[in-house]
């Protein structure tokens, strides 16, 4: 799932609203249904808070989460 | 699911049972694969249907006396088929490349007696089971074949004795020191074909014919084919020799033979409606290619598929019932691997036609019914099926959209006006009209209770859910004294009758038909066409109430062709729209499109699934409550989101203004107001995403800090209240409203994050 953040670069001018820093990928592991994937997301660097983007969220994670519905 | 449910479901579903001219053929030539073929101009394949089912195929095919004729569907309109001729043709056609199949050799010898197409057959027959066949045969060495009928040549006849002989079919002639009894001797097993009459001149061998096994006074002898028929002299050597082999295994002459023979199909053809055609005359030299063509286009190509012709989700998956089934019953054995069903299984709308429909009653309802119970209970339901639909359910017995009063000023209630969660989210306006309605002609004692009635967690397969809401809703109901639930909504009386039977329920409409409805000015004349809701289909007596009521208005309504028992649901029924939004819309498309009209139905649901597809539609009550301005078809669908807030809005209306609570009500924790616009709404209404949660979540933003500043002064903020993380994009305006540009969701989890509290 990892080459789906590839334009990542409009997330570095994204910023933590409580630190003020820059977002920085991270490797995140997110799971569904026993399942397990790392990933790298856009979070900040020094308290961790993170988002998913939302071309991931309507794209391949929902494409992942069906095929493992129906697994 | 067990092995048996799935056979006593298959046995209901006849669309695999052959076409009556394969089962009334002595031999089950496929005439409907063959016209199919033949009207396509595709001879060579008809021949290859030809050479599989016939034997001597150069010879049968001309000369086939067609007793599929009788059962042949088309007869009733104009007159059966002429498959004889079509055969014809396709032997004339071209050559029959029959493929050499090498049998392995038994060791097994048998002995066929005469050398009419019985005993050919038989002489085939056997050398395809792998026995050393050989034909003793008269001096004519085969020309008695030629004597047949003139359409025979002496080539045909040649060609189909060479195969014989290539085949290793040894023939000899007959001298007089040929008896059955030494035959049985010196063979393992004997066929004598009795259209010879060399052979019929063994009294022995005509004596003691057993119809089923062929078996003669002789052990191991068996005869047959005394008959004028060539197809039934065919079949007799088939049997005759099938006989033989059973007769070599020591195996029951007799059993399971049934379907040998002609015999009557199960299948079902629905030939109403089908214009009468002629059959193509035969011309005494056979017919040409057009002809052919012709002929068999006027084949029906017999099948049944009645369900499937009536209900969109059938036509989604390519089958009919019977092979559903047996995907369904593989479904739900996997153990590892994908279920490639699970799709189909949460798509029905569990709406019953299917069922009423078909010959066999055949119920796609109660198997996918069984299936989602199954998947639920062995955990194996894919969350995003129906998780929005039983949330839904659980927000409306949730305090802030539930309610249940006596009537005001009432220490007791007779009646307890039911509206259930569609009518009340939809059309809060006439719920509260036909409240006030029903306690003015009820004449007191009317109380009002408004939660979920079940029906999300019953179609989802949530046994535990159903029983639960249940039990909750009967001690509900006791504390009230048990009094008659006056039901809007023929769903919730769906569940009452099937999962509450206790609950004594009539259907607003009745209730309306007997006390009466408001005297209102007509407000349209315009035709409308009635639509039942396919919970109604099983009501006759909300059907009937309903019409009388469509009388005293002064709408002149239409029938739909299919409706009544036989109506279709609007998309919603089953959660097909929670499961499957794309096919639901289709769903109400196609029912919109029965008829031009304007449509009149009276399920809130229905009224706003067809209004969505564009569908003027009115609700009967709309029709007896107007609204103060304008025509009821042009009332715009209602939201997920707004149906929610309706129904809040809805109870905190009524207690404050009917049962005078105000100050028991809390705080209205919700405040916090968004602005969107059109194309945002519409967006997360798609993803199903409530403005309530989006709220929650920019509430959780805001009062954490924990959100993320994006460079044009918007803000995304995060909540996971339960198994869906939301994110919403924001930005807080001077006026304190929010203003929101997009919202997105989705199920897998971040680890490490706490994003639970608000
Ligand atoms: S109506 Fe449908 S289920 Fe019934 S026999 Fe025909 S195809 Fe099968
Ligand atoms: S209409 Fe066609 S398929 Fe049906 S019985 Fe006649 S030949 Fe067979
Ligand atoms: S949607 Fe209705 S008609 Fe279609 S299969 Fe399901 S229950 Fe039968
Ligand atoms: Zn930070």
């Amino acid at each position: 799932m990892n080459e789906l953040i590839k334009s990542f670069e409009k997330y570095g001018e994204y910023r933590c609203a409580s630190c003020g820093c820059a977002l920085e990928l991270k490797k995140t592991d997110i799971t569904y249904l026993g399942s397990v994937f790392a990933i790298e997301l856009p979070a900040c660097p020094s308290c961790g808070m993170l988002f998913v983007p939302e071309e991931l969220a309507t794209g391949k994670m929902l494409e992942v989460e069906k095929i493992l519905e129906d697994k | 699911m067990e092995k048996k449910t799935l056979v006593e479901f298959e046995n209901r579903c006849v669309q695999e049972e052959p076409p009556g001219c394969r089962a009334a053929c002595p031999l089950h030539l496929d005439g409907r694969a063959l016209c199919e073929a033949a009207a396509k101009g595709r001879f060579d394949e008809g021949r290859k249907i030809i050479q599989k089912t016939l034997p001597l195929p150069g010879i049968l095919s001309r000369i086939c006396d067609g007793p599929c004729r009788e059962a042949c569907l088309r007869q009733e309109k104009g007159g059966a088929v002429e498959l004889g001729a079509l055969e014809r043709f396709c032997a004339d056609e071209g050559p029959f490349r029959r493929p050499r199949i090498l049998v392995p050799k038994t060791g097994r010898t048998a002995a066929v007696l005469g050398g009419g197409i019985s005993s050919l057959t038989a002489a085939l027959d056997g050398a395809g089971k792998g026995y050393s066949v050989t034909v003793f045969r008269g001096e004519t060495g085969g020309r008695e074949l030629l004597s047949l009928s003139p359409v025979l040549t002496e080539e045909m006849v040649e060609e189909e004795l060479e195969w014989m002989e290539n085949l290793g079919v040894l023939f000899l002639p007959w001298d007089a020191s040929v008896t059955p009894e030494g035959l049985a001797g010196r063979f393992d097993a004997v066929y004598a074909g009795l259209d010879d009459p060399l052979c019929r001149s063994f009294p022995e061998l005509m004596e003691r014919e057993d119809p089923v096994s062929l078996e003669t006074a002789v052990p191991g002898v068996f005869a047959g084919g005394n008959t004028p028929s060539f197809i039934f002299r065919a079949a007799a050597g088939r049997r005759g020799m099938k006989s033989a082999e059973r007769f070599l295994q020591g195996a029951s002459l007799t059993s399971s033979r049934e379907k040998e023979g002609p015999y009557a199909t199960r299948l079902f053809t629905n030939i109403e409606g089908i214009e009468p055609a002629p059959p193509v005359p035969v011309p005494p030299k056979g017919y040409t290619r057009d002809e052919a063509v012709r002929e068999a286009g006027r084949c029906l190509l017999c099948e049944c598929m009645e369900c499937v012709k009536s209900c969109v989700f059938l036509q989604k998956y390519g089958g009919y019932p019977k092979k559903y089934a047996r995907e369904i019953y593989n479904n739900l054995s996997v153990i590892q691997g994908t279920r490639l069903a699970n799709g189909m299984i949460n798509s029905c709308t569990l709406c019953g036609r299917c069922e009423r429909i078909c010959p066999g009653g055949f119920s796609m309802r109660d198997l996918c019914l069984t299936a989602r119970q199954e998947m639920v209970s062995q955990q194996k339901m894919p969350p995003s099926a129906h998780d929005f639909a039983l949330e839904d359910m659980a927000f409306g017995n949730s305090p802030e959209a539930s309610l249940l009063r006596h009537e005001p000023g009432h220490s007791r209630s007779a009646f307890l006006f039911f509206p259930g969660c569609r009518l009340a989210g939809i059309s809060p306006r006439t719920t509260e009209s036909v409240y006030g309605h029903l306690r003015k002609v009820l004449g007191g004692e009317v109380g009002f209770w408004l939660r979920c009635c079940g029906a999300p967690a019953r179609w989802a397969g949530c046994r535990k859910e159903l029983e639960k809401a249940g039990k909750e809703f009967l001690d509900q109901w006791r504390s009230m004294g048990s009094p008659v639930v006056i039901a809007a909504c023929t769903s919730c009386l769906e569940v009452f009758r099937k999962e509450l039977p206790e609950i004594r329920a009539v259907s607003l409409w009745s209730v309306l038909q007997e006390k009466g409805v408001p005297e209102t000015a007509p407000i349209r004349s315009v035709p409308a066409a009635l639509h039942d809701p396919c919970t109604a289909a099983e009501l006759p007596e909300v059907r009937a109430a309903v019409r009388d009521l469509v009388s005293r208005t002064k709408v002149p309504a239409e029938e739909l062709p299919l409706t009544g028992e036989l109506t279709s649901c609007c998309g919603f029924g089953g959660l097909q729209e929670c499961a499957n939004p794309a096919l639901a819309a289709e769903t109400a498309k196609e029912r919109c499109g029965e008829s031009p009209s304007d449509f009149l139905v009276y399920c809130a649901m229905c009224r706003d699934l067809f209004a969505r597809t564009g569908k003027r539609t009115m609700h009967l009550l709309d029709l007896f409550f107007p609204p103060s301005d304008g025509d009821p078809g042009d009332l715009p669908p209602v939201s997920w989101s707004d149906q929610r807030e309706n129904r809040a809005a809805l109870v905190r209306d009524l207690r404050k203004y009917l049962w005078k609570e105000e100050e028991k009500m809390e705080a209205d924790r919700d405040a916090l107001s968004l602005v969107m616009d059109k194309g945002t709404e519409k967006l997360l209404e798609s993803r199903r995403i409530l403005a309530g949660t989006v709220r929650r979540v920019i509430r959780n933003g805001e009062v954490s800090g924990r959100k993320i500043a994006r460079p044009d002064g918007t803000f995304i903020a995060g909540l996971k209240p339960a198994a869906v993380t939301y994110w919403v994009v924001y930005r807080p305006r001077e006026d304190g409203t929010f203003e929101v540009f997009s919202a997105w969701s989705h199920r897998m989890e971040v680890k490490g994050r706490e994003e639970g509290a608000p």
